[in-house]
């Protein structure tokens, strides 16, 4: 192994990091920008909005970053691997995802927050909860984990039914072995396998929706439909912080 | 934590570092083998997915006390479900030096809340038997600033400014980490070990005690 040589202490990420109370998923952030996450299933058109609304508040003078999910360059190659190699235990699959949150919400999340940014977040803690719980860990549990996280200012849950979801990522790829759940072995056929298990996803979506608010938009509708639906509610949340 | 329902058993050693647990481990296992049972020696930060990748960021000081705590986690879940899992299904006895008492001990020292943190780890399974190598601090302290090897930055508590400088962040730090395993070890039944003691002592304490589990 051959471990590269660079010692800098981070201390301002360690004070971010420490626990701060007033940080829980069910209170509001303490920060001045504003958390703005998509949900939905591969598929639903949710990174097409999200990337539309970034261009429209960029050109309405605001600073926006966006973060992807499992983008964190201290696990994102890890998880790569152990999908690659399907490997990953649903628990190990959990904690990796976790810990790629974590380290993009100390390092990308927060600063911009407190920079007073508009955090565009494609996919979110949400994204865990539904497919963590639909590969059967326990639902309890992986709501501890992400106790650390901030409530965002709004969630956009772009719905489509399941088929249409394949239907459009068919058109250029096959699923991979994890979003088709071929780990859980509810099929050998993967893309009944990724109707099997995005249905169970989706199931928790629809859960999730009364019990953190989530906003629902319709993904089968026309895009620029969605986007104005999208804006209209982002518009309120932005100005309610940045006015 | 989940109850151990295979044949395996699992074997726990937890103390401060310097307390002499990996040597009594090896010899041990010596013992064990001699006698005809598969053994596995496994510690923390062992598992083939993970390990690299910590070891890395704690070169890099790219851990925050969140990410130290979660990676960890994936580390351990790794090693759970790929080597102590299938090995306890084999019949091995594991012997694992460091479990997930000092994980959570330390990851309450730095900050975290300790339900939270317990809740994390339900995964793990409950060791069988769980020694705790108990030594006085003094002894303990003056064991590991002995070392050849200097604690690294997390070792020694210093990402978390339990001091000024390597040294007394490592005094401060395992001042606090042995009052932790304390706790641990009375709530949750450790089987003590006086470290103080020769070698031979520990030894001769802790064989009886396995053939007692091994019989049963």
């Amino acid at each position: 192994m051959i471990i590269r040589r660079k010692a800098k202490p981070n201390t301002e990420a360690v004070e971010a990091a420490l626990l701060d109370p007033s940080r829980n998923l069910h209170s509001p952030h303490p920060y001045k920008g504003v958390l703005i996450a998509v949900e939905g299933t591969d598929g639903s058109g949710k990174s097409t909005q999200l990337r539309l609304a970034k261009k429209w508040l960029e050109s309405e003078g605001y600073g926006t970053v966006l973060t992807e999910w499992n983008s964190s360059p201290l696990v994102s190659q890890i998880i790569k691997k152990g999908k690659r190699k399907g490997i990953l235990n649903n628990t190990t699959f959990s904690l990796l995802h976790a810990t790629d949150f974590a380290d993009r919400l100390n390092k990308i999340i927060i600063p911009a927050l407190k920079n007073g940014q508009i955090v565009l977040a494609d996919r979110y803690i949400f994204t865990a909860l539904a497919r963590d719980v639909a590969r059967q860990c326990d639902r309890e549990w992986v709501r501890n984990l992400y106790a650390f996280s901030l409530k965002p200012d709004g969630v956009f849950y772009f719905k489509v039914p399941v088929e249409v979801s394949l239907e459009r990522i068919s058109t250029t790829r096959e699923p991979s072995y994890y979003e088709a759940g071929m780990d859980m072995k509810l099929s050998s056929d993967i893309n009944k396998s990724y109707l099997k298990f995005q249905s169970l996803v989706i199931a928790e979506y629809d859960e999730m929706v009364s019990e953190f608010g989530f906003d629902v938009i319709d993904g089968t509708l026309p895009i620029p439909v969605q986007q104005k639906q999208f804006r209209d509610k982002i518009l309120p949340l932005v100005k309610r912080r940045l006015a | 934590m989940k109850q151990n329902i295979y044949p395996g058993k699992l074997i726990v050693a937890e103390g401060l570092d310097g307390s002499g647990k990996s040597t009594c481990f090896n010899l041990l296992k010596n013992w064990l083998e001699i006698k005809g049972h598969g053994v596995q020696v496994l510690k923390r930060k062992q598992s083939m997915l993970v390990a690299e990748t910590i070891n890395q960021a704690k070169v890099d000081h790219t851990l925050v006390p969140i990410t130290y705590s979660l990676i960890h986690a994936a580390d351990f879940s790794d090693l759970m479900h790929r080597q102590i899992i299938p090995a306890l299904k084999a019949g091995f006895i594991v012997l694992f030096n460091k479990y997930v008492y000092t994980s959570i001990a330390k990851d309450y020292l730095r900050g975290q809340n300790k339900d939270w943190v317990e809740t994390l780890y339900d995964f793990a399974i409950k060791p069988d038997l769980v020694f705790y190598f108990k030594l006085p601090l003094e002894m303990a302290l003056e064991r590991l600033t002995q070392e050849e090897k200097e604690k690294d930055y997390y070792d020694s508590g210093m990402d978390i400014g339990f001091g000024p400088n390597n040294v007394q962040s490592l005094r401060n730090f395992q001042t606090k980490l042995g009052e932790q395993y304390d706790l641990l070890a009375r709530l949750n039944q450790f089987t003590i070990i006086d470290a103080s003691k020769p070698m031979q002592h520990q030894l001769t304490q802790m064989k009886r005690i396995l053939e007692t589990l091994l019989d049963a």
